[in-house]
């Protein structure tokens, strides 16, 4: 069988050892709207908007630097050099 | 293994795209976390440049859009759409979660596949193939198909081998 196959059998053997709590715990899984990155001395938080979240689909493709972004740190950054949010 | 999507996006975010790549969507889309793509079936089923369209102006209610089309090539990849052992093992996975599902006391009728999908998170593989109905009506049963789409959800955006900015609203 190929790749896909196989990687999709490793799925079924997960399930399959799946306990019922960790089971609920995946399904009531949110995803990720608020990220932190590290980067040298800095430590940045970006918080993605969770109105166009849910309303609007505009959080797909949104440029880096119009979500919520906040850091610490002593210099100065610059967003373009930071690595992406996900 | 090559594949061939078309993405749908405002205008604004062309530069971006250009310069950066794709942003992933989050996990709790239909099929997880990752950058999504329509496909070709055939012009006559599916056509995926149109779904891209339709998508940006209809879903995104963007009037300045711009469609992205995109070479991806891989071997690692699980296809739903037309490799019939790949879609046997998703019935027995589903039959699995269905299991937890109701040994968890929740009612079957609110099973969602997409906690499959975010499961999947965890595999090694770049991209998921699969047909969504578009046309899905959660208010009534329905027997028939009316838009079939072609999807296409990159996990691994390395596999994106070429990105080509071909239309805009400009040039419609």
């Amino acid at each position: 069988m190929d790749y896909g196959y196989n990687q999709l059998k490793k799925l079924l053997e997960y399930f399959e050892n799946m306990s019922v709590s960790e089971y609920i715990n995946l399904y009531n899984s949110t995803p990720p709207t608020k990220y932190r990155i590290l980067v040298d001395d800095y430590e940045v938080n970006i918080e993605f908007s969770k109105q166009s979240y849910k309303d609007d689909f505009s959080y797909l493709d949104t440029p880096i630097n119009e979500n919520k972004i906040t850091y610490s740190g002593n210099k100065t950054l610059s967003l373009n050099s930071l690595p992406e949010a996900a | 293994m090559k594949f061939i999507g078309f993405h749908g996006t405002e205008a604004k975010n062309i530069d971006n795209i250009q310069e950066h790549g794709y942003m992933p969507s989050p996990e709790d889309e239909w099929m997880g976390e990752g950058v999504y793509f329509f496909e070709t079936m055939s012009s006559s089923f599916s056509d995926g440049f149109e779904e891209a369209k339709n998508w940006v102006i209809y879903i995104k209610k963007s009037s300045k859009w711009a469609i992205f089309k995109a070479t991806m090539v891989t071997n690692k990849y699980i296809d739903l759409a037309s490799k019939i052992e790949h879609r046997k093992m998703y019935d027995r996975i589903k039959k699995e979660s269905l299991l937890l599902h109701e040994k968890a006391g929740n009612n079957v009728k609110e099973f969602n596949e997409n906690v499959i999908f975010k499961a999947m998170g965890e595999l090694s593989i770049d991209l998921i193939r699969a047909i969504v109905d578009a046309s899905h009506e959660y208010r009534y049963h329905s027997y028939t198909v009316r838009r079939p789409q072609l999807q296409i959800c990159v996990k691994n955006r390395g596999c994106i081998k070429k990105n080509v900015l071909v239309k805009t609203w400009r040039s419609s």
